[in-house]
């Protein structure tokens, strides 16, 4: 789930609901968020405990020091399924951390690891807001994988719609587009790189300054046999966008 | 393509008994993909894994799996059982 904080007069956003509101009815307001890139393939049996974090960099004291993670607790049901529960959080520039969501998200592998051209999968979440001000949000995801050589490429295309009637919120559905790129230099160490674009509602698509983007070195690998981990150090690209971020992602595995 | 049809050189078989791969080393033809059903033989869980092919796969006790790997290039692909990391091992070679 894309999550974010922003400076806006909204103090209390929930992650993907504010994320595009703001970019789409407050241009000049700063709207930070950064996900996990998904694979589409299952891991049947395994059931995980995963904590991810990310945090901005700028000069600008209105852009600097957001927060936003999640705790997640996700289990492979059968191998090509996989659910999970989590608690969103946040923290605008200055404020204090604050619980934004739950929420309940399934993916879906269509195809067993490399049987096709391109690995290809889904994810369906759905976000229940735990502040009075924001709607709950749906949000699908197209989740795309390849191996060439020793590099994975995945990209994940989302796109997320408020659920309910709020006052200046938009009901106009929001899209975002995730990249990753790692060589498997073994088990520990994949070096890599990744884009995160949050492009905005509809109307937006085409503006790319309206839109925040990040892009930057990244290393995941698997520590111990049970520890995986990702860490991003991204550079915006956009004006929207903080000048860094950072995102760390933790995930202990174990097997039921 | 990414619904084309699946072309495999051939089915291939890996079986697990008493926490060991065989064959250890298994030959498959390089630049084509393969199919390869892994079929363990324990009263215990195994996981599939390699970092090499990308792939990472609970087999269950007496069950079996069905893995798709390539069209890799010439070269040796090491794979191991998670459950039995140090003692559980294999190559795939592709040639």
């Amino acid at each position: 789930m894309f999550i974010s904080a922003s400076t806006s007069k909204f103090k209390q956003l929930s992650s993907m609901a504010a994320f595009f509101v703001l970019t789409a009815g407050m241009q000049s307001s700063f709207a930070f968020g950064l996900d996990e890139v998904y694979s589409p393939n299952a891991e049947f049996g395994e059931i995980s405990l995963e904590i991810s974090h990310a945090r901005s960099f700028d000069k600008n004291a209105a852009k600097d020091g957001a927060q936003v993670g999640e705790v997640t607790l996700e289990a492979g049901l059968t191998p090509r399924f996989v659910v999970a529960v989590s608690g969103e959080y946040s923290a605008d520039p200055g404020n204090a951390m604050q619980l934004d969501a739950h929420q309940i998200e399934g993916r879906y592998q269509f195809f067993e690891s490399g049987e096709q051209w391109m690995d290809v999968g889904a994810l369906v979440a759905y976000s229940f807001s735990k502040q009075a001000d924001t709607p709950d949000t749906l949000e699908v995801k197209l989740l795309l994988q390849k191996d060439v050589g020793k590099f994975t490429h995945t990209a994940n295309i989302g796109f997320s719609q408020n659920v309910g009637t709020f006052p200046n919120l938009t009901d106009e559905a929001g899209y975002t587009f995730l990249w990753s790129t790692r060589y498997r230099y073994n088990e520990y160490f994949q070096p890599g790189f990744e884009i995160q674009s949050d492009l905005g509602p509809g109307a937006q698509l085409g503006y790319l300054n309206q839109q925040e983007h990040y892009m930057g070195p990244s290393v995941q690998g698997k520590l111990f046999g049970h520890l995986k981990y990702q860490a991003a150090y991204l550079f915006g690209v956009s004006d929207p966008a903080a000048q860094q971020a950072v995102r760390l992602n933790l995930e202990y595995e174990m097997h039921f | 393509m990414l619904l084309g049809g699946a072309a495999y050189a051939e089915d291939y078989l890996l079986t697990i008994k008493n926490h060991q791969f065989t064959p250890k080393e298994l030959v498959i033809p390089a630049g084509q993909r393969a199919k390869i059903i892994v079929r363990n033989q324990d009263a215990t869980p195994a996981e599939f894994e390699s970092s090499d092919l990308n792939r990472e796969k609970v087999v269950g006790a007496n069950g079996e799996i069905t893995l798709f790997v390539g069209p890799l290039d010439a070269g040796r692909y090491g794979f191991f059982d998670d459950f039995h990391r140090e003692t559980t091992t294999g190559v795939i070679i592709a040639k």
